[in-house]
């Protein structure tokens, strides 16, 4: 995926800060979004692809860790690189428990900055195309029909057509055309293939 | 004898007779006129002995021929003899005088009576036989004949005891004054300098009489211009004049004087010159530099600990110009590399970092102002002004603490007489302990508002209100005491600095809760009646 798809926001009420910081990024085409406040990041942030937060930590009204907070209640994933005038051990503690991607001290060497943006949107590059796999795997999984989930269940567990048939109370025959249909809805060649996916969507197994 | 003879001789007889009541009658006018002289004569005696009586004043007649001497009865008085006692001649008289005396009065007689310009004169003491000392001043008069003896010497006995007891006790109050007395004649001799001024300048009366210079030259140069400009003014005007300037004693040692001093007129406004005195302020002088000295201390010690307290905040502060300069620098090294260089956008990364080095710079400079240690530098200040910069100061405190800082200001002002940073000073330490208190309460707004505003061009009011827990009313008066503190840390000299800053510019400070919640602290500040 390439960098020009990401977009790297960047909050700070400092107009200066937060302008320089969009500026650092332009420069290494990186598309950066500045943000005054918490709020305005809130209302109108959005982005389609990878993406990262840059992220004072100290801000008027809602802080950086208010911030980090309500994303992870609203269930937003993405990264967040905090900087900061003046890091106290127990902020920075605080800001990394809640998942921080990074904790950086102002004012912050590019290198340093710029690895850590690259490193984070690689994360959510990675957790966005993770996202898109399971969300594609949950969607063929979805259109499965009762039965056909059932024969799923068996078949990753290791059970013999026979031994279906059986538990089922149906013909082998029958359980053999479901377990065809699910090859096929799954979009799967292999029965290895079929059980890593059900390891991927973390199937249970059925009560046997 | 006939009839004729007979009428002649009583016509005669008659006349006679006649004749003879004429003189009587006139010898009687004559005796009563004689009496009339007699009394005149005999009141005039009483007169003058009277007048000897009342000023002490004695008389004598010595005739030296005959070895007599008469005298008035007021020297009887005064010797406390009566006629009768006093053999009335001069050895008689030199047995009155005092022994230790009676050589300095042979003395003085001998030499008017062997020299016609010598007048006689002397002091000296008589003791009376109730063995009672009276000191009396006489002087005399020689007369001598054609051959130039002495014939007769009349002179005065004055009793002076009281006279002389009288100055003795002004002499002692002014010689044994503390401070350095003294009386310049209207022609510049000094009539009398006091002992003290030795102790003060190190220099005698006598030397201060024999040069009315030398207290002038003992005024340290820088201070001679102010003695003289008061000399001319003290001269000139009636009433007490003082000044304060510094000598230089004989041991070299500075000291200073307060001198205070007013003309001397007679009766009849006539000038007799300038009577003064000079106190040794120097120990009290020392108090008030060493004061002053500590007050600037102190106010310097409370900017260090209001900066103290702001130190985070201000690294803060610089931090952010220099986080966004090196983002910068940083992106237009970039953005020269880039093929083709991207000349506008580095032009404006450019331009940006310059802003952000003068917003340091500017941090730097405030910080500097307040921590500068100096007298009051005393010009229009706009009230507003203050409250803004100092809002900016603390505005990153206020952040850390989660308060915020409104500002609702009057649209003009007029400028207050002051001192910026002592003002800055009061205002940040209202803020920041608004702030302080605000740490406390965990529900509620957290918000301080500064407002300003002009009370009919009297004066300039500052009000931070903040929506902490408020103050006891026990607390109220105390908060401005010195070392009271409501707070774990800090020394509670704050507010105590604060009012001493905001009373030297004539203004007032005090604190009232708000109706519902926290508390408004007030400060107001006196505009200049001529901006009025």
């Amino acid at each position: 995926m390439k960098d020009a798809e990401s977009t790297v926001f960047v909050v700070d009420d400092d107009p200066s800060v937060r302008g320089g910081l969009a500026r650092l990024f332009k420069s290494v085409g990186l598309a950066a979004e500045v943000f005054a406040s918490a709020r305005e990041f809130l209302e109108r942030a959005s982005a389609e692809g990878p993406a990262c937060l840059v992220l004072d930590v100290r801000m008027p009204e809602l802080s950086g860790l208010d911030l980090q907070e309500e994303l992870a209640r609203g269930g937003v994933t993405i990264p967040v690189i905090f900087i900061t005038g003046h890091g106290t051990v127990p902020t920075s503690v605080r800001a990394m428990k809640a998942g921080a991607a990074d904790f950086l001290e102002k004012p912050v060497d590019e290198q340093k900055l710029l690895d850590a943006v690259h490193r984070a949107l690689e994360q959510d590059r990675r957790a966005r195309q993770e996202h898109a796999e399971v969300a594609e795997l949950r969607r063929r999984l979805e259109s499965l029909t009762p039965r056909e989930r059932q024969v799923l269940s068996y078949v990753v567990a290791g059970r013999l057509n026979k031994q279906i048939a059986a538990e089922l109370g149906t013909s082998e025959k029958t359980v053999k055309v479901h377990r065809a249909r699910v090859m096929e809805k799954m979009k799967v060649a292999s029965l290895a293939e079929l059980a890593r996916l059900a390891e991927k969507l973390d199937l249970s197994l059925p009560e046997v | 004898m006939n009839a004729d003879d007979r009428n002649k001789g009583r016509d005669g007889l008659l006349a006679e007779l006649e004749a003879l009541r004429r003189r009587l009658a006139k010898a009687e006018e004559a005796a009563a006129r004689l009496k009339q002289v007699d009394e005149a004569l005999r009141r005039k005696e009483e007169a003058l002995q009277e007048a000897q009586r009342l000023v002490h004043l004695g008389s004598w007649d010595w005739n030296i021929v005959t070895n007599e001497l008469a005298w008035s009865d007021e020297v009887y008085r005064i010797f406390g003899l009566t006629p009768r006692q006093f053999g009335a001649t001069y050895d008689a008289f030199l047995e009155s005088v005092h022994p230790d005396d009676r050589r300095a009065v042979m003395d003085a007689v001998d030499a008017s009576l062997a020299d016609a310009e010598v007048p006689y004169s002397i002091e000296h003491r008589v003791v009376r036989p109730d063995g009672s000392e009276r000191l009396v001043h006489e002087r005399g008069e020689v007369t001598f004949d054609d051959d130039g003896k002495p014939v007769r010497m009349i002179g005065t006995v004055h009793d002076v005891t009281e006279l002389r007891e009288a100055e003795f006790r002004y002499r002692t109050v002014a010689d044994f004054t503390y401070d350095w007395e003294y009386w310049r004649s209207a022609d510049g001799r000094l009539l009398y300098v006091s002992p003290s001024c030795k102790r003060i300048s190190g220099y005698a009366p006598e030397e201060f009489i024999a040069d009315p210079d030398l207290m002038r030259e003992l005024i340290i140069p820088e201070d001679r211009e102010i003695w003289d400009d008061h000399r001319r003014e003290a001269e000139g005007t009636p009433g007490i004049h003082e000044v304060r300037f510094r000598i230089r004693t004989r041991e070299g040692e500075v000291r200073w004087l307060e001198h205070v001093c007013q003309p001397v007129t007679a009766r009849g406004g006539k000038f007799l010159g300038i009577r003064a005195s000079n106190r040794d302020v120097t120990a009290r002088e020392r108090t008030v530099i060493e004061a002053a000295r500590l007050r600037q201390q102190l106010l310097h010690a409370g900017r260090v600990a209001a900066m103290g307290e702001l130190a985070a905040s201000l690294a803060h502060e610089l931090t952010q110009p220099l986080a966004a300069i090196l983002s910068n620098a940083q992106a237009a090294l970039r953005l020269m590399a880039a093929e083709p260089p991207d000349v506008e956008e580095v032009h404006a990364s450019l331009a940006d970092i310059v802003d952000d080095d003068k917003r340091a710079a500017d941090v730097i400079k405030g910080v500097r102002a307040l921590l500068k240690r100096g007298d009051p530098d005393y010009a229009p200040v706009d009230a507003n002004d203050v409250v803004r910069q100092v809002a900016a100061l603390a505005r990153n405190e206020a952040l850390a603490r989660r308060v915020d800082i409104g500002l609702e200001l009057a649209d003009r002002l007029t400028p207050v007489l002051g001192d910026r940073v002592q003002l800055q000073q009061v205002i940040l330490n209202l803020l920041l302990n608004a702030i302080e208190v605000m740490g406390e309460e965990e529900v509620g707004p957290r918000e301080i508002v500064v407002r300003t505003a002009e009370r009919a061009g009297k004066d300039v009011l500052v009000a931070v209100q903040d929506s902490g827990p408020g103050v006891d009313a026990d607390e109220a008066d105390r908060l401005f005491e010195p070392f009271y503190t409501t707070k774990g840390e800090g020394l509670g000299m704050g507010l105590a600095v604060s009012r001493s800053i905001v009373e030297r510019h004539g203004g007032r400070i005090w604190a009232e809760n708000n109706a519902d919640r926290g508390a408004t602290f007030y400060v107001t500040l006196p505009v200049p009646q001529s901006a009025v």
